[in-house]
C-alpha cells in the first residue's frame, strides 16, 4: 500500500503545476491579444508609433510571446529606434530561437548598425553549446533534460532489473546518459550566459563608457546603438558593462537595457 | 667502318690483328684518296710578337696530304731559319678524313722591326703551292702583359696573343625590337684551358637570348693559327638610342705547366697527343689560373621604326616573315566552330608578332586565339563560328610587318577562303523577345540586385503567457527533479532486497522470524483470555520451535531442549536466557502430560518469558 501512495502524491505535484501553468496562461490571455491585433492594425496603417505602444501595452499587462516582441521590434525599426528593435527581437529569440522571419529582420538591423558587434557567438564552444542545444528555448530546454533525465533513470533501472536485456538497456543508457550531459551542459551556459552574463542592448545613439561611475570620469570607449554588452554590476543610476572586445566601463542606466 | 672497329675489340686474336691489318690498308687508301682528292697550303707563326733571343716558329702545313717532302724555304730577311721537322696528322670527323703535314722550322730575329714574311712557294709534281703573306714583330725586350686577361700570374708571359675574347655584331645600327646576332669568339693558342663558362656582358637597353650550342673550329688571325670556341645568341632592342653591348666577359681555367722547360718543336709535336692537362697532371707538374677575359664593347643604334607607310594594322612585327592561312572545316552548319591556323614562319622577333585579324567579323562569331611558337615559327589557333547561312567565306586576313634589311614596311593578305554554311535542322534564327507581362517573369534578369528589408509583422501573438519565474526557476519543479532519483534508488534497493529474499532462504528465514513469531504470541495471548491452557502451550511450543527454526535456518520440527545446550551456550547467549529457553520446553512437555499443574499465572509467566526471549533474540541478532 505504501508505493502506490508515494507514486500518487508525485503524480498530482506534476498535474499541479501543469495545472498552475494552464490557468495562469488562461488568465493572461484575455486582454494582451486584444491589444496586439490592435497594434497589428496601426502598423498595418503606417501608424508605427501608436502600434508600437498597443504592443507595450500588451506586454504592461503582463503576458508575452516570441510574435509580440518580433512585431514590437518591427514598430521600433519602423520608428528608426534601432537599438529598440534589436532589444525586442532579441527578446523574441527566447521564445522562437529559429523563426526565420526573426532571424532576417535581427540580421537586417544588425547590417545597418554602424558599430555593432551583434551577440558574442564567435568562440567555437558558444557555437558548439548553441548547436547541441538546437531550436529549443532555454525553458523548452530545461523540459527536455528533464525528461531526458527521467528517461535515462527508468532505463538506468530496467538494465538493472532486467538480466536478459540488460546489454541492449546499458547501450541505450549510454546514449541517453551522452545526450542528457550535452544538452545539460548546454542548458547551463545558456542559463549562465542569460542570467549571469546579463546581455543587454546599447538603446543610445551613442554612450560614453567611462573608467568610473561619474559624469566627470573619462570616457574609455563608446558604444552605439544596438551594440550588445554584457552587464557586470549596477551602482546607482550606472551599470559597469563589458563590450565584446573585453573591454569595461560604466555606462549610464538609460543607454541600455537587459534582454 | 664502325662494325669493323667493334670486331677488333670483340675478336679472337688472330682475327683482331687480321681485321687490324685491314683496317689499317683501308685508312692508308683512305689517305691517299684524300689527297688525290685536295691540297692546301698555309703558313702560320706561332707568335707574331718575338723579343731579341728567342724564336717564334713557323708552320708550313699542307692539307688533304702526308706525302710533302721538307720544303726549302729562301733566306728570310731579318731572321735565321732553322728546320725543325715534320708534324703529320690525320682525323676522321663525321666519316670525312683530313690530314696534314706540317714542316716547322724555328726563326730566330736579327734585328728590331715589323717584318712581312712570305708569301711562300712550292712546287711539286708540277703543282704550285703559294701561301699568304704573315706579319711578325721583332722587339727589343720581351712584350708586357695587358689586363685583358685578368688572373694570370706575373711570370707567365704576355698572353694577350694568345688568348682573347672578340665581340663582334652583324649590324651597328639596328631598329627597335630588331633580332641582332652576336657572337662571341674565344680565341686560344698553344694553352691548355679548362673550366670553360658561358660568357658574359652587359645590355642595357637590349633583351638578350639564351646562347646557342658553342662551335669549336681553328682559324687563322693575324698569321696565327688559333683553337676558337664560338658562342652565339641574339639580341634586340627594346628602346632607341646609342648603346654599348659588353664587354664580355668569360671566366675559365689556364693550366700551365710549372717550372718546365721550353721544349723544342719536334718534342711538342710528337707529344701533341699527350698535351692535355691530365697527363700533365700525371708527367709534369702543372699548375692552374683562374682567368677572366675580358673583351672590347660593341657600340650599337637602336633606331625607331619609320612611320612613313606604316600599315594600320601594323602590331610592331619586325623581321621577315610568311604566313599560311587554313580553315578546318569547311562545310559546316550555323552554329558549327571553325578552326582558323595562321601559321606565321621566317626570320625575325618573334615576340613581336601578334595574330592576324580577320578584316571584316561580320556574321561570326570570333574567339580569342591561342598561341604556340615553334623555332622560327610562331601558330594562332582562333575559333569562329558563323551566325548566318548567308555566309560564303572566310574574310581576308593580313598581317603587316617591319622588314629592317629592306627597310620598308609590308603587307601579306590571305583569303577569302571558300565556306559552305548551311542552316542545321530545326534551326529557328535567334530574335530579340520585348520585355512585356508575364512572360517577363519567365526571365531572370542577370545582375539582379535584390532588396533587402525588415520581414512585415506576425498575423498572430502565437502563445501569449504572464510574465513569471521560468518552469527551471520554479522551486516545485526543481523539487520534482529528486523524484526520478529518489524513485531510482529506491527502486533499486527493493529490486536488491527481493533478490536476496528469493535466493538467500537463510536470510528469508531470519527476516520472517519475528513476524510469524509475533503471529504465535498474539495466538496464544488469545488462548490465555479464552483459558485454553492446552491450546495456550501448543501455541507457545509451535511459536518457539518456528521461531528459533527460522533464526538458526534448522527445521522447526528438529528444534527441541536438546539443541540449548549444543547451540546457544557456544554462540555465548545469558544464563538467564538458557534458563528460561529450558523452562519453555519443560512448561511445555509438562502441559501435554500433566495440565491440571500449571495454573493461570504459570500461563502469564511462560508468555512473558516467550515474549522475553524473543526480543533478546532479535536484539542480539543471534
Amino acid at each position: 500500500m505504501r508505493r502506490p501512495t508515494v507514486l500518487s502524491a508525485l503524480a498530482m505535484a506534476f498535474v499541479c503545476i501543469a495545472a498552475r501553468t494552464a490557468i495562469a496562461e488562461n488568465d493572461a490571455a484575455v486582454n494582451p491579444e486584444t491589444f496586439f491585433y490592435q497594434g497589428n492594425m496601426l502598423y498595418g496603417e503606417g501608424e508605427y508609433a501608436d502600434a508600437a505602444a498597443e504592443y507595450e501595452r500588451a506586454l504592461a499587462a503582463g503576458s508575452e510571446s516570441g510574435n509580440l516582441y518580433y512585431n514590437l521590434g518591427n514598430a521600433y525599426f519602423k520608428l528608426g529606434r534601432l537599438g529598440r528593435a534589436v532589444l525586442n527581437y532579441e527578446r523574441a529569440k527566447r521564445f522562437s530561437r529559429n523563426d526565420p522571419d526573426l532571424i532576417s529582420n535581427l540580421r537586417h538591423v544588425v547590417s545597418l548598425l554602424e558599430e555593432s558587434e551583434g551577440a558574442l557567438t564567435g568562440v567555437w564552444w558558444v557555437r558548439l553549446m548553441q548547436a547541441v542545444s538546437g531550436p529549443f528555448t532555454l525553458e523548452r530546454l530545461a523540459i527536455v533534460v528533464s525528461a531526458l533525465y527521467i528517461l535515462d533513470a527508468l532505463l538506468i533501472f530496467l538494465a538493472v532489473a532486467a538480466v536478459s536485456a540488460r546489454k541492449r538497456l546499458l547501450i541505450a543508457v549510454g546514449i541517453v546518459s551522452t545526450v542528457l550531459a550535452l544538452e545539460s551542459v548546454s542548458f547551463a551556459y545558456r542559463r549562465y550566459y542569460a542570467e549571469t552574463l546579463k546581455p543587454s542592448v546599447v538603446l543610445a545613439a551613442s554612450a560614453e563608457c567611462r573608467f568610473e561611475p561619474f559624469e566627470k570620469a573619462t570616457t574609455f570607449f563608446k558604444l552605439y546603438e544596438g551594440e550588445i554588452v554584457h552587464l557586470i554590476k549596477t551602482e546607482n543610476r550606472w551599470g559597469y558593462v563589458r563590450r565584446k572586445d573585453g573591454k569595461k566601463g560604466w555606462v549610464e542606466r538609460d543607454a541600455y537595457e537587459e534582454i | 667502318m664502325e662494325r669493323l672497329v667493334k670486331r677488333l675489340y670483340t675478336g679472337s686474336f688472330a682475327r683482331r690483328v687480321a681485321l687490324m691489318i685491314i683496317f689499317c690498308a683501308g685508312m692508308l687508301l683512305a689517305a691517299s684518296a684524300g689527297f688525290a682528292k685536295e691540297k692546301n697550303f698555309e703558313v702560320t707563326l706561332d707568335r707574331n710578337r718575338v723579343a731579341l733571343g728567342e724564336t717564334a716558329e713557323l708552320h708550313l702545313t699542307f692539307y688533304g696530304t702526308q706525302n710533302i717532302p721538307t720544303p726549302k724555304i729562301d733566306t728570310i730577311d731579318g731572321f735565321q731559319a732553322r728546320y725543325l721537322g715534320p708534324s703529320s696528322m690525320m682525323s676522321i670527323v663525321n666519316g670525312k678524313m683530313e690530314s696534314s703535314i706540317t714542316h716547322i722550322y724555328s726563326l730566330l730575329p736579327l734585328r728590331v722591326g715589323n717584318f712581312e714574311l712570305g708569301p711562300f712557294y712550292f712546287e711539286l709534281g708540277g703543282n704550285t703551292y703559294i701561301s699568304g703573306k704573315i706579319k711578325i714583330e721583332v722587339l727589343e725586350d720581351a712584350p708586357q702583359r695587358s689586363n685583358s686577361a685578368s688572373g694570370a700570374p706575373e711570370s707567365m708571359p704576355n698572353l694577350d696573343d694568345r688568348i682573347f675574347l672578340v665581340m663582334s655584331t652583324e649590324k651597328t645600327k639596328v631598329y627597335i625590337n630588331e633580332i641582332v646576332p652576336v657572337t662571341i669568339k674565344l680565341y686560344i693558342s698553344r694553352l691548355s684551358l679548362r673550366d670553360i663558362q658561358y660568357p658574359t656582358f652587359g645590355q642595357e637597353g637590349f633583351s638578350k637570348a639564351e646562347f646557342g650550342k658553342h662551335k669549336q673550329y681553328t682559324e687563322e688571325n693575324g698569321g696565327v693559327r688559333y683553337d676558337v670556341i664560338e658562342f652565339n645568341t641574339q639580341v634586340f632592342g627594346t628602346k632607341t638610342g646609342d648603346f654599348t653591348l659588353g664587354p664580355a666577359q668569360l671566366k675559365c681555367t689556364l693550366v700551365m705547366p710549372r717550372e718546365r722547360q721550353r721544349r723544342s718543336a719536334r718534342d711538342r709535336f710528337y707529344d701533341s697527343g699527350f698535351d692535355d692537362p691530365f697527363f700533365d697532371s700525371f708527367f709534369t707538374r702543372s699548375e692552374t689560373h683562374p682567368l677572366v677575359l675580358k673583351s672590347a664593347e660593341v657600340p650599337l643604334t637602336v633606331l625607331p621604326l619609320p612611320k612613313e607607310g606604316k600599315p594600320e594594322d601594323f602590331t610592331g612585327a619586325i623581321g621577315d616573315y610568311q604566313f599560311i592561312l587554313k580553315a578546318d572545316p569547311k562545310n559546316v552548319k550555323v552554329g558549327d566552330p571553325i578552326t582558323l591556323r595562321t601559321s606565321i614562319y621566317g626570320n625575325g622577333n618573334f615576340n613581336t608578332v601578334k595574330a592576324p585579324v580577320l578584316e571584316s567579323q561580320e556574321n561570326f562569331r570570333v574567339y580569342e586565339p591561342t598561341m604556340s611558337t615553334e623555332k622560327n615559327r610562331r601558330v594562332f589557333e582562333q575559333v569562329i563560328i558563323p551566325e548566318s547561312e548567308t555566309v560564303t567565306g572566310i574574310p581576308k586576313i593580313g598581317f603587316s610587318y617591319f622588314d629592317p634589311d629592306k627597310k620598308i614596311y609590308r603587307r601579306i593578305v590571305q583569303g577569302p577562303l571558300a565556306l559552305t554554311v548551311t542552316k542545321p535542322e530545326g534551326y529557328v534564327k535567334p530574335r530579340i523577345v520585348e520585355h512585356s507581362g508575364a512572360g517577363a517573369a519567365l526571365v531572370k534578369p542577370r545582375d539582379e540586385v535584390l532588396g533587402s528589408d525588415i520581414v512585415y509583422i506576425k498575423d498572430s501573438p502565437g502563445v501569449l503567457r504572464p510574465k513569471r519565474k521560468p518552469l527551471y526557476a520554479n522551486r516545485i519543479f526543481l523539487l520534482f527533479q529528486v523524484v526520478p532519483l529518489v524513485l531510482l534508488i529506491a527502486l533499486i534497493t527493493a529490486h536488491s532486497r527481493f533478490e536476496r529474499l528469493r535466493k538467500d532462504t537463510r536470510y528469508a528465514r531470519s527476516l520472517r522470524a519475528p513476524k510469524e513469531a509475533e503471529r504465535g504470541v498474539n495466538r496464544a495471548r488469545r488462548f490465555l483470555r479464552e483459558k485454553k491452557a492446552e491450546l495456550f502451550y501448543d501455541a507457545i511450543f509451535k511459536t518457539l520451535q518456528g521461531y528459533l527454526g527460522n533464526r538458526l535456518h534448522l527445521p522447526s520440527a528438529g528444534i527441541t531442549s536438546q539443541i540449548i545446550d549444543d547451540i546457544f551456550r557456544p554462540k555465548g547467549v545469558d544464563d538467564d536466557i538458557v534458563v528460561k529457553l529450558g523452562q519453555l520446553f519443560s512448561d511445555c512437555d509438562m502441559a501435554r502430560y500433566a495440565p491440571s499443574k500449571l495454573d493461570e499465572k504459570s500461563l502469564d509467566l511462560t508468555l512473558r518469558n516467550l515474549e522475553e526471549i524473543i526480543r533478546y533474540f532479535e536484539r542480539h541478532k543471534i
